[in-house]
């Protein structure tokens, strides 16, 4: 029998951890939000693995998902083995292997608004008005900028959620306060998956508004707070999208969508709302429905 | 009326497994209404706005997963409660197993299979390039299924891959047929002595399931990306491909296909084609016969008529005996156009045609304009027909259901019926729509029941049709060998009354036909009333 040989003892400890197919380990990317501690897995999918610390989510995720705030990105690492994470001290301990975070991997999530057009961006701004309908997957909140799109959603359940959905929507817009809040309160929760619709929605809203401030300099402080006050609920994944949200701490993908809509040609916005979309399910199409509709005017409210 | 419900602890699914189970329980016979949700407090109260609330759900937490689902008994509660179940089960084991039994680099892959001389790459576009020069300095032929690699990327592998004597077939290849193994998108074909380049994914399989259905068969099929024939990467792989087919023993005959090519592209082809020792038969959408005038190549005018000479050619038979069949088919085609014509009304003329074959779509362009003129599409080379808005058809209008507008964010619509089904009932709406034509593609990778999701739409779109019949055509690419098995889509098709044809071609000229003797007839009553 073929004895197998091993290049280094931490390559032979490498693949006692992570099985017989692990590989060199490299770390490309550690998010800027991601705080020490030592984390117990919350849930693990195809493409990635979450882990959380009291009311912190963070996530060791492959690079089809991307750079993000408090996203980790492994190259070499079979997620599906993954069972236990740790970060002090700029050391990164994935099953007890130890890893060190360098500068230079770490990932910033604040948009950095060097070059602006608002004259291309309101214009870029109706181009998504007319793509986004469009683009937007299939059973995603699309019905709420196309009627058409309504006819996807049949169950008891689905029409029932649209229902939800028109309605929340309707008080969110009215422009004031207490509709607004209302509105927020009746979609927080509604939706299918781990990150349900509505929250995704209120999350691509929050984000809408600071950009909103950011460009034009009106303090929507209050309302971004009030929003996010109300959206919070018992989901960590959903909470910890709203508060990133909130605060103007964006993934890779949003980043270079938000600077293609600001300076960019048509085709790059449409290539970066499509990589959006692309991350799969609903979630990236529902969050672009709520960034849209924080651009719409709402009475005194921005 | 039964109403069940489960609490599944501490399980998390992401939205589209979680639609994608309830859309399977739905369809479930005695099953009236369904719901697989994450557990909140706001999804419990729209499922009690639905009638799916249980008393149970009450006790579930944040990280549940709620299953509620009507049924007609208890019976059939029971039985899809436990579909569900297994349907996640597979989800989860999806998720755990996959790692274990896929390579995650090319060097672990060689490991496992020292002998492999091909390599083929799908990943995301930025990174295919540096894979598959990987794989070319290790030797191995490349099949790139990514698209969106950049052109100059494309070039410089095909030009390594030129010096190394290796083929690189893609990026965006979707299809080919190596020694009998067929890749990606491709159809079971009989193993036989005709060989295939093709800068034309579904061009290639509607040739190679022809050749197979009637008895031969292909020995190797290329496919080189459909940008290779561009005046940029100046058709080095096609050029490449025809000089190993021209080497392969098991190759006798060689059919290229191609959608349109530059013209400086295609001259080079024709030119190389001169020192072919094989008998060579093209097929150039949009190339004019003066560029084959003193070309050794053997013209094609159709798809099917570059196989049915294939096939003549590999048999030792006249290339050309085919024809006679063509004609007694003619004489069919126009009975049942005949037919169909009886059932219209006066406001009916115009087809649609939804495709999820790109190539077959540019076929029907050229088809359509010798029979009624030129039709609108989404990819149209005219600038006039070209549609604004390929969402809403014009008059005769053809689509091209892969193109990018329709693919962001779902697969490809070979796979995912979805999108055409939606556009086949809103033309069913229009009341101008006399013939609705479309093209079924089998094979690995392609929707595994397509009579399943488009019998039911068929019936449908005939239903809102109120004022008079519409036509359906179809064309099915694949064989009997194909794990959807074409004889068995054909009877179902047939049975919710489609005219299928044995090609694109044929299902082109039918639908045309319908069109030309509707307009023919309905000018002549409007001449003798005096209305126009």
């Amino acid at each position: 029998m073929e004895k197998k040989t091993y290049e280094s003892k931490s390559e032979m400890n490498r693949s006692r951890k992570f099985g017989k197919n692990h590989h060199k380990m490299e770390l490309l990317s550690f998010g800027d939000r991601i705080p020490n501690g030592t984390f117990a897995i919350h849930s693990r999918f195809r493409r990635s693995v979450n882990f959380y610390n009291n009311s912190v989510l963070i996530s060791i995720v492959n690079e089809d998902i991307g750079r993000g705030p408090l996203n980790i990105i492994m190259r070499g690492l079979d997620l599906q083995k993954i069972h236990s994470l740790s970060i002090y001290n700029n050391i990164l301990t994935i099953n007890n292997i130890r890893i060190l975070i360098h500068e230079i991997v770490k990932y910033s999530s604040r948009l950095s608004l060097k070059t602006i057009s608002i004259s291309k961006f309101t214009d870029n701004l109706e181009f998504l008005q007319t793509a986004l309908p469009k683009l937007c997957v299939e059973k995603s909140l699309g019905f709420l900028i196309d009627e058409k799109r309504e006819m996807e959603l049949s169950t008891g359940f689905e029409k029932e959620f649209v229902k939800r959905m028109r309605a929340g929507v309707e008080l969110i817009i009215d422009g004031k306060m207490t509709s607004l809040e209302n509105g927020i309160s009746t979609i927080k929760g509604c939706g299918f998956g781990l990150t349900p619709g509505g929250d995704d929605f209120i999350a691509g809203l929050l984000a809408g508004l600071y950009l909103k401030q950011e460009l034009f300099g009106n303090d929507l402080s209050e309302i971004r707070n009030a929003i996010y006050k109300t959206a919070q609920g018992d989901n960590l994944i959903s909470n910890t999208f709203l508060y990133l949200a909130r605060d103007g701490l964006f993934v890779e993908r949003f980043k270079n969508f938000i600077n293609s809509l600001l300076c960019e040609e048509k085709e790059e916005i449409h290539a970066n709302i499509q990589k959006i979309i692309n991350v799969g399910e609903t979630s990236g199409a529902d969050m672009l429905v709520g960034f849209m509709f924080s651009f719409k005017k709402v009475g005194e409210l921005w | 009326m039964v109403v069940k419900g489960k609490i599944k602890r501490g399980e998390y699914f992401d939205s589209v497994t979680l639609m994608l189970v309830a859309k399977q329980i739905n369809v479930i016979a005695g099953i009236t209404d369904a719901a697989v949700v994450m557990n909140t407090e706001e999804n419990r109260s729209i499922l009690e706005s639905s009638g799916l609330l249980m008393p149970e759900f009450e006790s579930a937490k944040g990280s549940d997963l709620l299953i509620c689902l009507k049924a007609e008994s208890n019976e059939i509660a029971e039985k899809a409660m436990l579909q569900v179940d297994d349907v996640l089960d597979k989800v989860r084991h999806e998720i755990s197993d996959t790692e274990d039994f896929l390579p995650k680099s090319l060097e672990t892959a060689m490991k496992t299979m020292p002998d492999a001389n091909l390599a083929l790459i799908s990943v995301a576009g930025k990174y295919a390039a540096r894979e598959a020069m990987k794989a070319l300095k290790k030797g191995l032929h490349v099949m790139i299924f990514s698209d969106n690699v950049p052109i100059e990327n494309e070039i410089k592998l095909k030009k390594y891959a030129k010096e190394n004597d290796l083929l690189v077939m893609g990026p965006d290849c979707g299809t080919a047929i190596i020694n009998g193994v067929p890749l990606a998108f491709a159809n079971v074909v009989n193993r036989g002595n005709v060989g295939i380049v093709a800068a034309s994914g579904t061009g290639l399989q509607e040739i190679s399931s022809i050749i197979s259905n009637n008895g031969s068969g292909i020995s190797q099929a290329i496919g080189t990306g459909g940008r290779d024939v561009k005046k940029e990467v100046g058709g080095i792989i096609f050029l490449a491909a025809l000089d190993a087919l021209n080497r392969d023993k098991s190759t006798e005959i060689i059919v290229l296909v191609s959608k349109p090519p530059a013209k400086e592209v295609l001259k080079k082809i024709l030119e190389k084609v001169k020192n072919i020792t094989k008998p060579v038969i093209a097929i150039f959408f949009g190339a004019d016969d003066k560029t084959f005038k003193n070309s050794k190549a053997i013209q094609a005018k159709t798809l099917e008529e570059a196989a049915f000479i294939a096939v003549n050619l590999a048999k030792k038979k006249d290339k050309d005996s085919f024809k006679e069949m063509l004609v007694k088919r003619q004489k069919t085609i126009q009975e049942t156009a005949k037919k169909e014509v009886n059932t219209k009304n006066r406001e009916q003329k115009y087809l649609r045609g939804l495709f999820c074959g790109g190539t077959l779509c540019e076929e029907a362009q050229i088809i359509f304009q010798d029979q009624i003129g030129d039709v609108y599409s989404n990819m149209s080379s005219k600038e006039k027909f070209l549609l604004k808005d390929s969402w809403e058809s014009c008059r005769n209008t053809v689509i091209d259901m892969g193109g990018d507008e329709f693919t962001v964010g779902r697969p490809h619509p070979m796979i995912d019926f979805s999108l055409r089904n939606r556009r086949i009932l809103k033309e069913a709406e229009d009341p101008e729509v006399a013939v609705i034509l479309f093209d079924v593609v089998l094979g690995y990778g392609s929707n595994m029941n397509p009579a399943e999701e488009l019998v039911p739409v068929i019936k449908k779109a005939n239903s809102i049709s109120k004022r008079g019949q519409i036509s359906f055509v179809c064309s099915i690419t694949g064989t009997e060998y194909d794990p959807q098995n074409r004889r068995k889509v054909k009877q179902k098709l047939e049975e919710a009354g489609v005219y299928v044809m044995e090609s694109n071609a044929a299902a082109c000229e039918l639908s045309g036909l319908i069109i030309k003797i509707l307009s023919e007839k309905f000018e002549k009553k409007e001449d003798r009333h005096g209305n126009k």
